[in-house]
């Protein structure tokens, strides 16, 4: 058996928090969920994560974009995957993401599957991870 | 002074130089245009008052003449009579008109006698000089004279020191000098007022408008206010109506003053026959002017909004009134110090209102006009302050005029300038700063629209992802799994009314930004075919969907934003899904001519009215026959208009169709069939 995937869980709103922690959680994932970015910058910085499920539009002062940043700036952090997640996805979100370094960026033109989505992209991540071990 | 009896003896003494007093010859008439005739005249000093016109005459010979040999003299220092004689010689074979006027003289009284006693007249008020008002000192003496000489006397009587200043007018001459000058200074104030009123209430009328509509305010204030290292948000409307009463006070006051000058000259003739009058309720227009001015400006010194440089504009209008005051009351001997000191005073407000203006201020009309306005009345104020303390006698000089048309010529550049400016500069101005205004304001709606999309938004996903959780557990009952199936729909038909309505906001304020790369249409067709599945599986419609997939995949290469171009082209489709009758047929399919790429996707749906062809592209429209059906909000065929114009691409039209124009799709009359043709720019 192989060693359980580290996911980070960065989204403000407690539902859909929930939501994605369980299935992941289900699907064999060791998952860590937190509700703003001063908690996330904490936790990337004492802990490492293989992957990072990020929401880009965060409320609290550090927006998602900002944790993206601080992830990729960091030697630790570098490696992780950060799929960028957001209930609306506004083009130049995604360009900008991209642009500083996010690996997937979950798309809601799906309408209804974006957990699916979420979970295929992990299920991806952790193929690649494993392939590469 | 000497004795009477001494007189003769004097006047034996200066026999040679009195008879070299000579005549005034009068003709030509046309000659007499203001001349002084101080050279000719004689006078002698009457210090007990004893003498009278019969005594003069009967002792000219004894009485001692001095001739005065100047154009015009200074006499005085006594409390005493002097008699003045000229003699005019009019060589002229037929009657001349003349007037004899004694200009400025500071005399209580004068009497004018001719030596045959034709004439006798009397001028000056009853009061004397020192208590009277100030202007009335300028009498004029009609006289008929045959031809031949005739020797004139006048007696004037003073109680201080006066100059002798008698000047000899043709008729005609003198007419001209009154209408003339009337005229003149009165069309001159006059076109000055209405010009003066008329700038002011052009400044005044975007003023006014920023009260009558808040959106100009901030482009106003940045255009009247543009005070250095202050920036346009710092102004309340408190300011503007501030600035608004500067506008008004100095309207006023202008008003006041300019419609009180064309009154003076344009009733010379009334002034010339009651003297004093128009003086008075001149004085008596600008006091009441200015007495509004101050109580204004008190009321905005309580307010304390005003900046230092605004507050010497107010006090001003505090100060002046005293200063006219003053000028009215004060008696006449001393206003040889009231009226250069009032200069200077005017000359000094003047010079530090323009200095603060250029100071505190980097580019206003309003400004600009000031300055020209204020350089005007600088000149006249020196002219004022020149004439005022008798450095050099200017009137009728070309100083005067020239100094007055300096000021009118720079009075006239300020305001051609300042039309200029207005019509031209500032209403581009103001346009900029309405379409920044409008810009913010449709920012800010965007930011708003975004805000709630993203509320809305983030729930219904919520709620999404909870329903997808509930139908995978296996221990749901199946009725409840389907309602957990109905929440989900509900909950994404929501969601994608939401995304959608923030889609169109953003295109609308051009926030999309749209980044376009290299992608082959045909996997483009494939991604919107996918997330159209389980819609289509809907028993409402469960139609048949066709894509013919061209052979040649290579020549459907776009450049485009593909996330977008999937976007309309998935709308494109759900449209023809979801406005055909259930069990329908859509065909998809492509073509390239030249260096367009052709998307085509025909239904056999009812088919579309040429009424709603227009107007299908519009935000929230929903086609008549949409009644029977549950299908949105009209927001998505708005949304691929905006995309494929993004690329440069058109879309078109055709409804109804001919019936063998696509075979599979067997249209008839309930079936007539639309096609909606996309063309894009091929991207090789």
């Amino acid at each position: 058996m192989k060693e359980k995937i580290r996911v980070l869980i960065i989204e403000d709103n407690e539902a859909i928090n929930q939501f994605i922690k369980e299935d992941l959680a289900e699907n064999g994932y060791h998952v860590d969920s937190v509700y703003n970015g001063e908690d996330a910058i904490q936790k990337i910085e004492n802990e490492t994560y293989e992957i990072a499920i990020l929401d880009i539009r965060l409320k609290s002062d550090i927006s998602g974009i900002d944790i993206l940043k601080k992830i990729k700036s960091k030697k630790a952090s570098r490696k992780t995957y950060v799929i960028m997640h957001t209930v609306f996805g506004a083009p130049e979100d995604m360009e900008r993401a991209r642009r500083l370094g996010a690996d997937a960026y979950v798309a809601k033109l799906s309408g209804g599957e974006e957990d699916n989505l979420l979970l295929r992209e992990a299920d991806n991540i952790r193929k690649k991870i494993h392939g590469l071990s | 002074m000497p004795k009477r009896s001494n007189l003769f003896i004097f006047f034996l003494l200066f026999f040679p130089s009195f008879s070299s007093a000579g005549e005034y010859t009068i003709y030509p008439d046309s000659r007499l245009t203001g001349n002084f005739i101080g050279e000719y005249i004689s006078y002698f000093e009457d210090a007990k008052g004893s003498y009278d016109i019969d005594d003069v005459i009967a002792d000219d010979k004894t009485v001692h003449w001095i001739n005065a040999e100047k154009p015009y003299f200074s006499l005085g220092f006594t409390e005493s009579v002097y008699w003045f004689k000229v003699a005019i010689d009019n060589t002229a074979p037929v009657p001349a008109s003349f007037y004899i006027e004694y200009a400025y003289g500071a005399i209580d009284e004068v009497y004018f006698y001719s030596s045959d006693k034709t004439y006798s007249f009397m001028a000056g008020d009853k009061l004397p000089f020192k208590d009277r008002q100030i202007d009335n000192h300028t009498p004029a003496f009609w006289v008929q004279q045959n031809p031949g000489k005739q020797t004139y006397y006048f007696k004037v009587r003073t109680s201080g020191q006066f100059r002798v200043k008698f000047r000899l007018y043709g008729l005609n001459a003198f007419h001209k000098k009154m209408t003339g000058e009337a005229l003149l200074y009165g069309m001159f104030f006059a076109t000055f007022f209405i010009i003066s009123f008329i700038n002011y209430y052009l400044s005044l009328l975007p003023a006014i408008s920023v009260l009558k509509q808040k959106l100009y305010l901030t482009g106003l204030l940045k255009s009247y206010f543009s005070l250095k290292g202050q920036n346009e948000q710092k102004y309340s409307e408190r300011d503007v109506f501030l600035f608004l009463s500067f506008l008004s006070l100095t309207t006023i006051y202008n008003t006041a003053y300019y419609t009180g000058f064309a009154f003076q000259y344009l009733f010379q003739y009334i002034h010339f026959l009651f003297p004093g009058l128009v003086n008075y309720l001149f004085n008596i227009n600008g006091i009441l002017a200015l007495l509004c001015c101050n109580i204004i400006a008190r009321n905005f010194l309580i307010l304390k909004k005003a900046k230092p440089f605004q507050l010497f504009l107010l006090w001003q209008y505090r100060i002046l009134p005293v200063f006219f005051l003053i000028a009215i009351f004060v008696p006449y001997h001393w206003s040889g110090i009231i009226v250069p000191s009032f200069a200077v005073i005017n000359i000094m407000i003047g010079l530090m209102w323009v200095i603060c203006i250029l100071l505190f201020s980097q580019s206003s009309t309003i400004i600009k006009i000031s300055i020209g306005v204020l350089t005007f009345l600088f000149f006249g104020n020196v002219l004022e302050l020149i004439s005022g303390i008798g450095i050099i006698n200017i009137t009728n000089g070309w100083i005067e005029w020239g100094l007055r048309s300096m000021g009118i010529g720079l009075l006239f550049a300020g305001i051609l300038y300042n039309a200029f400016y207005r019509f031209y500069v500032d209403r581009e101005k103001q346009e900029a700063c309405y379409l920044h205004l409008l810009r913010q304001s449709q920012k800010a709606e965007t930011e708003i629209n975004n805000k709630i999309a993203h509320e809305f938004l983030t729930p219904v996903t919520a709620i999404v992802m909870g329903s997808n959780r509930l139908m995978k557990s296996v221990d749901l009952p199946d009725r409840l799994q389907k309602t957990a199936q109905l929440i989900k729909d509900q909950a994404i038909q929501l969601k994608s009314l939401t995304q959608n309505y923030l889609r169109v906001v953003r295109f609308d304020k051009n926030q999309e930004e749209f980044i376009f790369k290299p992608c082959n249409l045909i996997d483009i067709i494939e991604n919107a075919l996918q997330m159209l599945q389980s819609f289509n599986n809907d028993p409402e419609y469960m139609h048949e969907i066709e894509f013919q997939k061209p052979a040649d995949a290579s020549s459907y290469h776009i450049n485009a934003d593909e996330e977008n171009m999937i976007i309309a082209i998935k709308n494109i489709i759900q449209n023809a899904i979801k406005y055909t009758q259930k069990g329908g047929k859509i065909l998809i399919s492509l073509g390239r001519k030249k260096k367009k790429v052709y998307i085509y996707v025909a239904d056999n749906g009812n088919g579309i009215s040429d009424k709603n062809k227009q107007d299908i592209f519009f935000p929230f429209f929903q086609a008549d026959y949409q009644k029977d059906f549950d299908k949105g909000i009209g927001l998505g065929l708005t949304i691929v208009n905006r995309i494929i114009h993004k690329h440069n691409g058109e879309i078109k039209i055709i409804s109804p169709l001919e019936p063998d124009a696509f075979p599979g799709l067997n249209l008839n009359d309930t079936r007539k069939g639309s096609l909606f043709e996309i063309c894009i720019p091929a991207g090789d």
